[in-house]
């Protein structure tokens, strides 16, 4: 009930702050601010999310191999072990340099937005950049290594994106640097934003069909176990208590739903920058970022159950 | 109607999950269930090659296969889970994976190069 209370106290704050710069004619970058805090901080346990998920993607993947030819009594090999990923090293480091990036885009906005933005702005620049020349690199390197389908130059558009604001913040224009990061950023964010999307969709699928082959040794297991001891059956009925229960909260693990929610967060941030920034605007971007805020809360807490499980 | 990559990949898991459930109700070192292992081994296999690799979505072929996949996937759907139907459903997952051995091989050979490398 109290903090009920102060929540909205907050937000009858919020608005009385941001009306107070639109009636007076100020539309300055301290009206992006709550949206924006609250768009890094979901942003930032998303990112985490999918930055978990494509660093164990070949561990698990190489694990499932391990089981799988066990079970068949099957040989294995170094090459083998090494064939087993899901996800080339190059393919990885560009997909890793990028959501560091995206993460450091969202920490300049959060800077800019604040009030006092040239320092904080200037520093949050530099960060991206460099975090701009490592997803270079990367890029570079995945082009000559392989194929690189979309993802190259999706991380290529957002890292051009980038580049252009730091130029901004660095020659001190912080509202254009504000705007233009948010307004240039639509098509580049979004097209990084469902590619991410799709190998969290492909990375669920192997780590279902994992989950799925473990149910059936468990069955297995069980079935052999009945012509055993009591002991043995116990074990096995433990073993597939464990397994089911891992199938079931794998069911809720999918940060789809998160990141959809964070390309609608965003392109409501694109549609506040552009618009004349009317009350009515921003009370549109907050319901987004709302949203995106609740969706992450959910995703994160299916993430860190099934992993309580996996471990 | 034909599918994206990601689209695809979503299938053939599917399909994997359902072949699972299907192989537990067997016994290990029954015939039917050693075939069912053996297709959930192969169709795994592909389904980790379309996760691997990157694949030009809007080429013919992969519209014309991702297209027959489905068909097929729609008849198998119905009757996965009746275990009378086993030959036929045997059939349409012999059916499942030849489509999808031919869709592999439109992934660049620049791709399976490395891979090939490496066995």
């Amino acid at each position: 009930m109290h903090s009920q209370y102060i929540r909205l106290t907050q937000r009858k704050l919020f608005t009385l702050t941001i009306m107070f710069y639109l009636l007076s004619g100020c539309a300055s970058p301290a009206a992006y601010q709550e949206p924006i805090i609250k768009f890094q901080q979901a942003s930032t346990i998303l990112i985490e999310s999918a930055r978990t998920e494509y660093k164990s993607a070949n561990r698990m993947a190489r694990n499932a191999l391990i089981d799988e030819n066990s079970e068949k009594k099957a040989d294995i090999d170094i090459a083998k072990l090494r064939d087993s990923g899901v996800i080339s090293s190059e393919d990885l480091d560009v997909r890793l340099n990028a959501l560091n990036a995206l993460s450091k885009h969202g920490q300049l906005l959060l800077a800019l937005s604040s009030s006092d933005a040239p320092e904080k702005a200037a520093e949050a620049a530099k960060s991206l950049n460099s975090s701009i020349v490592s997803l270079n690199h990367s890029i570079d390197n995945l082009r000559s290594a392989q194929p690189s389908g979309n993802i190259d130059q999706a991380a290529g558009a957002f890292s051009k994106l980038a580049a252009l604001v730091t130029k901004d913040v660095l020659n001190n224009k912080i509202s254009t640097a504000l705007d233009g990061a948010i307004n240039s950023s639509s098509k580049p964010v979004s097209a990084l934003i469902i590619l991410i999307e799709d190998d969290m969709r492909a990375l669920s699928v192997k780590r279902q069909k994992v989950i799925s082959a473990a149910r059936v040794r468990a069955v297995d297991g069980y079935r052999e176990s009945l012509n055993k001891g009591a002991d043995q059956i116990k074990k096995s009925v433990s073993e597939l208590k464990a397994a089911e229960d891992n199938w079931d909260n794998n069911l809720l693990v999918s940060p789809t739903p998160g990141l959809e929610a964070m390309r609608d967060a965003h392109s409501q941030l694109v549609d506040y920058a552009k618009s004349s920034k009317k009350p009515q605007d921003l009370s549109e971007l907050v319901d987004a970022v709302d949203a995106f805020s609740q969706r992450v809360t959910i995703v994160a807490e299916a993430v860190k159950a099934a992993k309580a499980y996996r471990e | 109607m034909s599918l994206s990559r990601i689209e695809l990949i979503e299938l053939l898991g599917g399909v994997v999950v359902e072949l699972d459930i299907l192989r537990s109700q067997f016994k290990l070192g029954d015939p039917v269930r050693s075939d069912l292992d053996e297709a959930r081994s192969e169709l795994s296999f592909y389904t980790d090659k379309m996760i691997r690799h990157h694949i030009s979505e809007g080429s013919k072929s992969f519209i014309e296969l991702t297209a027959s996949l489905l068909a097929v996937n729609n008849q198998l759907r119905f009757s996965i889970r009746d275990t009378s139907k086993i030959a036929s459903n045997l059939q349409l997952i012999v059916q499942i994976i030849g489509i999808v051995d031919e869709i592999v091989k439109l992934i660049p050979i620049a791709a399976l190069f490395r891979s090939h490398l490496a066995k």
